[in-house]
């Protein structure tokens, strides 16, 4: 083969090495017989090889200068500190067993009082009757929700209800066209200072939900993430523990 | 056990170089066979026992190189257990064997553990392809390679001392 202006040696050192030893097929070995005739480098490669071989099978035996039989009371030592060492470990995966246990017990109560939480009606979940989604509010282009009177009043200092624009004070609207009509003909509704000064407290209530909702999911994925870590954790030290027990 | 005393201690002292750690290193392998004989499951006992003194050394090279503190004079050195003298030697046969025997360990601990554990075993210790596999726990593939690698490299690094060597290799350049 020639790659490069390379060209390989048609018998590797591998080959040679295995030659020498008879490890080489029939038909390798023929090969490589012939080639040895023809190439000097590996006629003297081999030489050399096995000369090393036999110098390295000629080194003396080392003996050693005593004995390495294991004694009796070696023996037992060894097996006291066999025991010791396994004591250590099952009582090291009992205590890793149970405390990962606590530990994923742990997260399924933080996961279930989260869930809690997020359905509870005072967070604005689906279990309050009189609440509105932000996204359903911003669909039919509501400022203020029914109910929310009060809030608003505490809101713009106590304004008596006579300020309030008749616009504002009106029944809400049940479809998106009748809002679409009534703020047509309520153009000056849009330009009340109160409007200015509620505008900002009731757009940043939907964004506070939407935080605490993002928050909840977070608290939710991660505690159940840490049930699935910790009782994976907990289940393979009780089987390295059970294991223990038995040898 | 004792009857592989030998061979283990010899793999450990050439792949080592130092008859301390060598013994060491030996009586950690057998409480280690004494520990784990459950594990055993049968084949050539020899080569088992071989694996776990192999596995022990690597360990002590891998501490060693965390730790360099162990020459090589321990073995190279006067009186150490790998130059036994022949007594159907000269005097002069005899030195110049013992000086080639220096020459060649240090050629083996130039060599990489891998190798030069499968050179000891093989062409020192004299284990046929499949025991050095089965000790190694290497395939056959690896073991031709790894002696083909290590015999080569021995042969140039004992080419350097050309005027120790025995004649085939004193003749040839």
């Amino acid at each position: 083969m020639r790659l490069l202006g390379f060209r390989r040696h048609p018998v590797s050192e591998e080959e040679l090495s295995a030659y020498l030893d008879g490890r080489l097929p029939t038909a390798a070995q023929e090969r490589v017989d012939a080639h040895l005739k023809a190439c000097t480098d590996c006629s003297r490669k081999l030489e050399e090889t096995l000369s090393l071989v036999a110098e390295l099978r000629r080194l003396p035996r080392a003996t050693a200068s005593r004995s390495f039989a294991i004694s009796p009371e070696l023996a037992a030592a060894t097996r006291r500190e066999a025991d010791r060492a396994r004591q250590d470990e099952r009582a090291t995966a009992r205590r890793a067993y149970l405390g990962l246990s606590g530990a994923t017990a742990a997260a399924a109560v933080l996961l279930i009082a989260v869930l809690g939480v997020e359905l509870a009606p005072s967070l604005g979940g689906n279990g309050g009757p009189a609440s509105t989604t932000p996204s359903s509010r911003e669909a039919v282009g509501v400022t203020a929700p029914q109910g929310s009177g009060e809030a608003d009043k505490a809101l713009s200092g106590g304004e008596p209800d006579e300020n309030l624009a008749p616009e504002a004070a009106a029944p809400l609207p049940s479809t998106a066209d009748e809002q679409g009509r009534s703020s047509a003909n309520a153009t000056p509704a849009v330009a009340t200072p109160y409007d200015a000064a509620a505008a900002a407290p009731q757009q940043a209530q939907p964004v506070a939900k939407e935080s605490s909702h993002l928050l909840l999911w977070i608290v939710e994925g991660a505690a159940g993430g840490l049930i699935v870590g910790f009782g994976a954790s907990a289940f393979w030290m009780r089987r390295r523990w059970i294991q223990i027990n038995r040898s | 056990m004792e009857t592989h005393q030998d061979a283990v201690y010899g793999l450990c002292l050439r792949m080592l170089a130092s008859s301390h750690a060598a013994e060491d290193v030996t009586q950690d392998a057998f409480l280690a066979a004494y520990r784990r004989i459950d594990s055993y499951r049968g084949g050539v006992f020899r080569a088992w026992l071989l694996r776990i003194a192999a596995n022990a050394c690597t360990d002590e090279l891998r501490r060693r190189q965390r730790r360099p503190q162990v020459s090589l004079d321990d073995v190279t050195g006067d009186g150490s257990p790998l130059d036994l003298p022949d007594e159907s030697e000269s005097p002069e046969e005899s030195l110049l064997r013992t000086e080639l025997s220096r020459h060649i360990q240090a050629g083996l601990m130039a060599l990489s553990p891998d190798q030069r554990a499968v050179v000891v075993l093989c062409d020192v210790q004299g284990l046929s392809y499949e025991e050095v596999s089965e000790a190694l726990h290497i395939s056959l593939g690896t073991v031709k390679s790894r002696l083909s690698r290590g015999r080569a490299r021995l042969r140039e690094l004992l080419l350097r001392r050309r005027e120790l060597l025995p004649h085939p290799f004193r003749h040839t350049v």
